[in-house]
């Protein structure tokens, strides 16, 4: 039931009453104050009120379902949004942008990847309940019990992160029965380190590449009396030639002063800047701000620089490319190898680059295993 | 199923109802109103005419034979 409230001249309260209850229009709330009489009728004895009364009414408001009506009417557009974006947060929180299986192996990556899209786990697709996703996991368990040993599904944001364990089966590698330290490298022999066979060079000694380092077979006056698999070490200096090319110039940035502030929203699949930056060419400093779905918000400073071209010098240049030789030799040794000498070979100036050949020595373990 | 008829006739054993408290009056099964003013309330009712007169009367409900109002009571009789 709806309901108005009309306002009236407290002059006039008393004629209108007698004249609304004559007309069978009936009072059902008032109140008053020192101009205005108020009162309250039905929304349908409207027009039945401005056939009764000549004087000057005025209604002031409404109630039940057509005031509802009138703010729906006002506020359309507000409602409107707040519902499109109740429905955006819902599908936000309730679709599933990216499964992640987290494991070194293709081939088990793969295997569940098919596995768990037979069970409705893919990209864009609804979030399952936890429940369900217990119950997929043991399925999945149960199909492939050889190859997992166990399976979890985590939701983080808007991902399933899959994590597993794969089942080894350990089997027992067939020990080799009979097999020789053979050199992969030739050098001169400075260390060996056996603790199965029998060495046949030593110390001081130049090897060639295929040569035996440790015998395999033992033997006594020429008659072989066992073969075993040959066990050990073999360090030997080994000698290189290393060309090494470095930039004669390079590019500096060198900060201006000016500043503009943005901010970068990074996730997944995207990782750009809200707003097109202005400076050309910048540094960026980055300040995360907070994280939401799976995507980060940053507070990103940009600096603007101007860039500035720099030749180095000679004694410069040696030093770059000594320390560049330095690293990529050691990038290539294990334990226990290192650098016994280094010399320059020759030094090239070209136009952009400088070019310097180097004489390497480096202690090496030459020694692989091989059967017979 | 007369039931809310059957209920009202058994609370309400009389044709009309009148109430007063100390600053409000409530009369039930009036027919008709003869005169409404702030001093002046006389009504109509089904055997005998009802004259209350006080002062600053508000009506607060008016409906086809109910009545409440509010304001200072002085004095209530039957007229002719």
């Amino acid at each position: 039931m709806s309901y108005l409230w009309i306002k009236v001249r407290v002059k006039e309260k008393n004629r209108v009453l007698v004249k609304c209850y004559k007309n069978k229009l009936f009072i059902y709330n008032s109140k008053e104050d020192q101009k205005y009489f108020y009162f309250k009728i039905k929304s349908s004895d409207k027009y039945l009120l401005k056939k009764v009364c000549s004087c000057k009414i005025k209604i002031m408001d409404e109630t039940g379902w057509p005031k509802i009506k009138k703010y729906l009417k006002k506020y359309l557009s507000f409602i409107l949004a707040f519902i499109v974006g109740l429905i955006i947060f819902f599908c936000l929180t309730h679709i599933i942008v990216d499964v992640k299986i987290i494991h070194s192996n293709k081939e088990i990556r793969d295997l569940l990847t098919t596995a768990l899209e037979q069970k409705g786990i893919k990209k864009n697709t609804w979030k399952k309940s936890y429940s369900k996703l217990q119950e997929i996991k043991d399925q999945i368990l149960k199909l492939y019990p050889e190859k997992l040993e166990w399976l979890e599904i985590e939701t983080k944001g808007m991902n399933y992160i899959v994590r597993l364990e794969e089942r080894k089966i350990i089997s027992n590698p067939k020990a080799k029965s009979a097999c020789n330290v053979v050199a992969i490298k030739d050098g001169l022999i400075k260390k060996i380190i056996y603790n199965k066979g029998e060495a046949l060079v030593k110390t001081n000694d130049y090897v060639k590449k295929g040569d035996i380092l440790i015998e395999g077979t033992l033997k006594k006056d020429d008659e072989i009396k066992n073969t075993v698999c040959a066990e050990g070490k073999v360090y030997a200096e080994v000698w290189y030639q290393a060309t090494i090319k470095v930039p004669i110039t390079k590019e500096e940035n060198i900060l201006t002063g000016k500043v503009r502030y943005n901010i970068k929203i990074k996730n997944n699949a995207y990782d750009d800047f809200l707003f097109k930056s202005r400076l050309k060419e910048y540094t960026t400093d980055n300040y995360p701000l907070f994280t939401l779905f799976n995507t980060t918000f940053f507070w990103s400073k940009q600096k603007k620089v101007t860039k500035k071209t720099i030749t180095y010098t000679d004694e410069e240049l040696n030093a770059l490319a000594e320390k560049l030789v330095n690293e990529k030799i050691n990038q290539l040794l294990n334990d226990n190898e290192y650098i016994i000498d280094k010399k320059v070979l020759q030094k090239n100036k070209l136009t952009n680059s400088f070019e310097v050949k180097y004489f390497v020595v480096l202690l090496e373990q030459i020694g692989e295993q091989q059967s017979f | 199923m007369h039931l809310y008829k059957n209920i009202k006739n058994f609370l309400f054993d009389q044709n009309y109802f009148i109430s007063i408290w100390d600053k409000y009056l409530h009369i039930y099964e009036f027919t008709d109103i003869l005169k409404l003013t702030e001093e002046e309330i006389a009504l109509q009712l089904e055997n005998f005419k009802l004259l209350v007169k006080g002062s600053d009367f508000r009506i607060l409900k008016l409906t086809k034979n109910e009545i409440l109002a509010s304001g200072n009571i002085l004095e209530m009789r039957f007229i002719s």
